[in-house]
């Protein structure tokens, strides 16, 4: 990054602070469809869109009713995601020219080593990030960006498509599927050969790239669907063995395999040109680990941008080492590359197993935990009572493509958390174009 | 037939199981696929012996591919709902042509559509006591040539089954397992569950052909001894990737599985 871009990044000032007012009381959560209706749209997910987990336990994952958002929420919500998808990447810029900043980040150490490397970074298919925001009764807040592998498109693509049939005056909010597909074309110039990788086992991931695959695959590439292990760098390109044992070279790669489990496979076969290196487009590169990282605000002071949104939207963020021993409520520790939740623990259950694991892992490795001021999200009423929304707004390329919408139970969002599809209301004569 | 119309066959609007059925098998029809096909009607075994009418207890039926569909369908005479949870994925195509794979789907799914006309001529309540239909080859690996294959072995979670109470709340009490020999430890985790949560269990262990006896599972420090030696021979005898990874396309052929 030049001085004079990073000059007027940091001259930017946030602006508008209405945009960040969700405004939920506009909100709509209309009647469930009717039974039959919904069985027909669900069967649909799971034929054609890849949805193979629909049911976990005794609970369905999709929302019989949808989320409907004013037009202008919606397009505030755009607004902000595609900032912070702006000052985020030209953060990244940053990052991976100043290893004293990846130190900060709690990366594995085999991550920095491919971060560091004297190539160039490798190449993005295409750049996909999406950003959870949730409503508070301070605005809008985010707690990190999911910019490394970031899922649930069937759910924010042709569910929404589906839902939005029965309930006129509404549209998506988007199709990221789409959108993506399409960056990987206008990327690698034609429709050619991609590879999508996702750990072999994990339905939840396989069915991803199954339906990014199905959307690839409908735009005329041929999608190959394995496991990263498989791939072999040669001369900084892309191939693995095709069905016949001969090798298949890859004009792109979409990669849901996340970048530190990279880190725990070999070298021999070249994982580090998902970062540096690699001549062969991957989306996403490896290097979006830096700005994926619970650690990427403790950066920000020194990046020498002033990122704004990113500011306005995140609440505080500290090292754990500055929490003490009994830090009081309000505080939540989660690890740096913690992508399930599954390692995110409450100050407020200081007591409670969670909490002192977290702290006692936090104690023993600072450097690879966070902790942030827990929010306080609010409830909107739906069919099924109330419950705590995350809308998780896309970005591709920067532009904004959609929303992954869920509704937990209780404010934590994970995946016991339902699906439900975003729709924007259309106002007749503004922005009834979908 | 459309694909469409195959899953709802398996799984019927309104029907109490027809939630769990796992959809990914169905959502690759039509799919081509390589080798014979064994049709259910064609593959015959001892009778499971099952009370006809016992409306209070579920089946679990953990058999060999195609063996699994063909019992599942033997049992809609006595008035079991068959409740398919595969969850291996097919091998991707490419020009044309499939990866092989670890765990065929290929039989499973000509089974599956093939299953349609019974269940058509057979009409079931839609709230018919379950039989749950796994594939016992699920974690096997059965290596058949050097040709690249495709990994889709899968294990079975609790959360791919209804919970206890939820059983109890629709009236099933018991579960018989059906098997053949040693039971996966992923089917023993989800049935330890069952069993706590006050669900009486039975098998009928077709090595053994014997009356359907009362199941004790193993315990639970000798499950985490078994899971910790599984992992260890995984290790050392695995079919191995170039640099020791487990799953994803299986380039060498050079070692044993089991």
């Amino acid at each position: 990054m030049t001085r004079a871009e990073r000059r007027h990044l940091a001259g930017r000032s946030f602006g508008n602070r209405d945009e960040i007012i969700p405004r939920i009381e506009d909100w709509n959560t209309p009647p469930e469809v009717a039974p039959p209706t919904f069985a027909e749209i669900r069967r649909r997910m799971m034929l054609e869109a890849c949805k193979w987990d629909p049911q976990v336990g005794d609970g369905s994952t999709l929302a019989p009713f949808p989320i409907v958002l004013p037009a202008e929420v919606a397009e505030d919500l755009a607004r902000l995601a595609e900032r912070l998808a702006a000052e985020a990447l030209a953060a990244e810029r940053v990052l991976i020219e100043s290893p004293d900043l990846l130190a900060r980040l709690g990366l594995p150490r085999a991550v920095r080593r491919a971060l560091s490397a004297p190539a160039d970074p490798t190449p993005a298919a295409a750049r996909v990030v999406r950003f959870d925001f949730h409503p508070t009764p301070d605005g809008w807040r985010i707690s990190e960006a999911n910019a490394d592998v970031p899922g649930g498109y069937c759910e924010s693509s042709l569910f929404p498509r589906l839902m939005a049939g029965h309930f006129p005056g509404t549209r998506p909010a988007g199709d990221p599927a789409a959108a993506l597909a399409d960056a990987i074309l206008v990327a690698i110039g034609r429709p050619g050969t991609v590879g999508l990788l996702s750990a072999s086992g994990y339905m939840e991931d396989h069915q991803v790239v199954a339906f990014l695959a199905r959307v690839l695959t409908g735009r005329g590439c041929d999608a190959v669907r394995t496991d990263p292990r498989q791939i072999a760098w040669r001369d900084r390109r892309a191939s693995l063995a095709g069905p016949d044992g001969s090798p298949l070279a890859l004009d792109a790669i979409v990669r849901f395999y996340q970048g530190e489990w990279l880190a725990g496979t070999s070298t021999r076969q070249g994982w580090p040109a998902f970062f540096r290196g690699g001549r062969t487009p991957v989306c996403n590169p490896g290097t979006a680990m830096t700005i994926e990282s619970k650690r990427f605000p403790l950066t920000w002071d020194r990046l020498g941008l002033d990122l704004p949104t990113w500011r306005t939207l995140v609440p505080e963020t500290i090292d754990p080492r500055r929490l003490g021993r009994r830090p009081g409520p309000g505080w939540v520790l989660k690890a740096a590359c913690g992508n399930t939740g599954d390692t995110v623990a409450f100050s407020d259950d200081a007591d409670g197993p969670r909490w002192r694991r977290a702290a006692r892992a936090a104690r023993l490795r600072p450097s690879r935990w966070v902790a942030q001021r827990r929010f306080e999200t609010l409830a909107i009423p739906t069919p099924r009572g109330p419950r705590y929304p995350c809308l998780g707004v896309y970005t591709v390329d920067g532009r904004a493509a959609g929303i992954f919408g869920r509704l937990g139970r209780g404010p934590l969002i994970d995946f016991a958390a339902t699906e439900a599809a975003v729709l924007v209301k259309v106002e007749p004569g503004i922005n009834d174009v979908s | 037939m459309e694909p469409r119309d195959i899953f709802e066959a398996w799984a019927p609007e309104g029907g109490a199981w027809s939630p769990w059925v796992k959809p990914v098998l169905f959502a690759h029809l039509p799919v081509a696929f390589r080798g014979p096909a064994p049709p259910p009607s064609e593959i015959h075994g001892d009778p499971i012996l099952v009370p006809s009418g016992a409306t209070d207890t579920a089946i679990v039926i953990d058999l060999p591919g195609v063996e699994s569909i063909a019992a599942g369908l033997d049992l809609v005479r006595l008035g079991f709902r068959p409740v398919p949870l595969f969850n291996g994925c097919p091998a991707t195509m490419i020009q044309g042509r499939a990866y092989d794979e670890v765990v065929p789907t290929g039989p499973l799914i000509a089974a599956l559509a093939d299953g349609t006309k019974r269940l058509a001529t057979t009409p079931l309540p839609l709230d018919a006591p379950p039989a749950f239909l796994l594939d016992a080859d699920r974690m096997s690996s059965k290596r058949r040539d050097l040709r690249p294959e495709f990994d889709n072995r899968w294990v079975v979670f609790t959360t791919d089954f209804p919970s206890a109470s939820l059983l109890k709340d629709r009236g099933i009490t018991a579960v018989l397992v059906v098997h053949n020999g040693r039971l996966g430890d992923d089917l023993v985790d989800v049935l330890r569950l069952w069993q706590q949560d006050g669900i009486t269990l039975t098998h009928d262990d077709l090595a053994r052909s014997s009356e359907p006896q009362p199941l004790t599972l193993p315990s639970r420090w000798w499950t985490n001894l078994a899971r910790a030696a599984r992992r260890l021979w995984y290790a050392m005898s695995l079919w191995r990737n170039h640099d020791g990874g487990f799953g994803g396309l299986l380039l060498e052929g050079t070692a044993a599985g089991g």
